[in-house]
């Protein structure tokens, strides 16, 4: 076994619990912000996936991707805030379902 | 030096997905928005800095300049994001947590 794949099996054992957890977060998230912060989580594990398989097949091809998708994700949660930002203060959109914390 | 640049490319690496683990367990764990954003924001920005610099010398054919520039464009994002959680948060008045129990601002 080369180390290169120790880092390989190292990293992806690392990210896809990261990936599991974020998926949760969306899923069951209480609060809006909560599922947001899970997306945000996801692209970013998203780009630490890229960086392990670049590593692995020594190539520097995923550059631009690692930019592109950290543009993607950063953009789509700056919308959603703008979104959020233009709702009333106390709403059921925010407050859901945190009495059962 | 062959030797010195591996073991300290392998380090970074390690570093990195040590802190992008602690940033998924902070997600996880942690009690409400405020805390979650905490997490995310710092071991998050730490984590993927120090994965970048271990690719950029584990990598031989990849050019500096591309790892700073992403490094850069992260170094931006991350933290004004986790930020915005905080601030959208404590604007529309979501409940936080505290030792004693939920707070509402």
């Amino acid at each position: 076994m080369h180390w290169t794949d120790i880092l390989h099996y190292l990293g992806w054992l690392a990210f896809v619990p990261g990936l599991f957890f974020s998926v949760r977060r969306i899923s069951s998230g209480p609060t809006t912000l909560d599922r947001l912060l899970g997306f945000d989580l996801l692209t970013i594990t998203l780009v630490a996936l890229m960086i392990v398989q670049s590593i692995h097949e020594d190539t520097d091809v995923f550059m631009e991707l690692i930019l592109i998708v950290t543009a993607l994700g950063f953009f789509t949660t700056v919308g959603f805030f703008y979104y959020l930002s233009h709702l009333p203060a106390i709403n059921e959109k925010l407050n859901e379902g945190e009495e059962n914390d | 030096m062959e030797t010195v640049l591996l073991i300290l490319g392998i380090l970074l690496f390690t570093g990195g997905v040590f802190f992008m683990l602690v940033a998924a367990i902070a997600t996880a764990r942690l009690p409400d928005v405020y805390c979650r954003s905490h997490g995310v924001g710092k071991a998050m920005t730490l984590g993927i800095i120090l994965l970048l610099l271990g690719y950029g010398v584990l990598v031989d054919d990849v050019a500096w300049w591309k790892i700073f520039l992403a490094i850069g464009f992260q170094f931006g994002t991350i933290p004004v994001a986790s930020h915005l959680f905080c601030l959208v948060a404590y604007r529309k008045k979501v409940r936080r947590w505290s030792a004693r129990g939920w707070v509402q601002d």
